[in-house]
């Protein structure tokens, strides 16, 4: 098969896979919404208030994550227009770690960025959805590659005159080549990676829609991979 | 009391199928990878172990593989619990005995009790 047809197959079958992909990713929220509302009815009947707190947080930390599973769907189906505001590297870098926090202590995932003074204009949704893309993509790998080594995401958010530059590190974990390809992929998702770094691409693509960059940088000893992403900090510059 | 032994990677996983275990009546205890509960187990000696397949590092296969080896962990029952929807598909276990049981998440919590209580019944 050759020319549009293969274009057209790979696209079809990329489709696929991303379907699969959701339905699997879906089972686990699923899995931590039922386990949530485990603790709470069972907390309830047994009058263990702590209990009831453990299933509250759990089922808040999973709806979390469905409200960025579905957001991240969503930017990779639909572009969207951009709706441009001047936004607080400071209150970015902490919303998001502030999300994720939980789910880092469950995962033993040491999550650490040092922040700057400085903003950046953008969309606030996207450039949120973005660098929670970026650091749940950093705890997972962390969390699957650790072994007896600390692990962790850790790095800078500051801004320039010209750039707001996201410098993060996730430390225990050197990327493999199929995630590279997913994360520079500038059209749709490329056949047969793993699709749980499904949020890498779309990182990929909303720092791409503001005009900005991001790269790649390994280490295989000791593992270390660098996401430096750097987005224009005003809409002129860009 | 009966021990069960949970090794999955999810820790909202690991906290449900305790809790539920727990309020069961069961003893348990819990694993967050597969060389960890290969080490329970061996000190431990549960009555039955609980093992999801994908896992970081070691994956439960390569788990339910290393315990059927083992002269002294392979007659352990063990239940698989996972997202993965066949487990015909996986077939690396195949010179191994399979696993006693095998079930899908999302998890439904009566079918799981049915399905320890018999096998632990029949074990007995």
């Amino acid at each position: 098969m050759e020319g549009p047809d293969k274009d057209l197959h790979d696209l079809l079958q990329s489709q696929g896979e991303l379907i699969g992909s959701i339905a699997h990713d879906l089972k686990g929220l699923i899995n931590g919404i039922e386990g949530g509302m485990y603790f709470i009815s069972s907390g309830m009947k047994k009058e263990k208030p702590e209990r009831i707190g453990q299933g509250h947080e759990m089922m808040k930390r999973n709806l979390d994550r469905i409200r960025r599973t579905v957001a991240s769907q969503l930017y990779y189906v639909k572009d969207r227009e951009i709706n441009w505001n001047e936004l607080s590297i400071r209150e970015l870098v902490s919303s998001a770690i502030e999300s994720l926090q939980g789910r880092a202590d469950d995962l033993g995932v040491k999550v650490e960025v040092n922040m700057g003074e400085g903003t950046l204009e953008g969309d606030e949704f996207a450039i949120r959805s973005m660098l929670l893309n970026v650091l749940d993509y950093g705890l997972e790998v962390c969390h699957r590659s650790k072994q007896e080594a600390q692990v962790a995401v850790v790095g800078t958010a500051e801004s320039t005159r010209e750039w707001a530059i996201f410098d993060l590190r996730a430390e225990g974990f050197c990327m493999e080549e199929q995630s590279r390809a997913l994360a520079l992929a500038d059209t749709y998702m490329p056949r047969g990676v793993d699709r749980s770094h499904l949020g890498l691409f779309i990182a990929s693509k909303i720092v791409r829609n503001h005009k900005g960059s991001l790269d790649i940088e390994t280490t295989a000893e000791p593992p270390s991979t660098r996401l430096l992403i750097k987005v224009p900090a005003n809409r002129a510059a860009g | 009391m009966r021990k069960i032994l949970v090794i999955d990677d999810e820790p909202d996983v690991v906290s449900y199928l305790s809790a539920f275990l727990e309020d069961e009546g069961f003893q348990v205890l819990s694993a967050s990878n597969g060389p960890d509960g290969l080490a329970l187990a061996r000190e431990e000696r549960p009555d039955l172990i609980t093992l999801d397949i994908t896992m970081p590092g070691m994956s439960g296969i390569e788990v339910l593989t290393t315990l059927r080896r083992d002269e002294q962990l392979n007659g352990l029952p063990v239940v698989i619990v996972t997202g993965v929807t066949s487990f015909d598909k996986l077939t690396d276990y195949r010179d191994v005995r399979g696993p006693e049981g095998f079930m899908q998440k999302p998890i439904d919590l009566a079918q799981l009790l049915s399905t320890i209580e018999g096998i632990l019944d029949s074990s007995r």
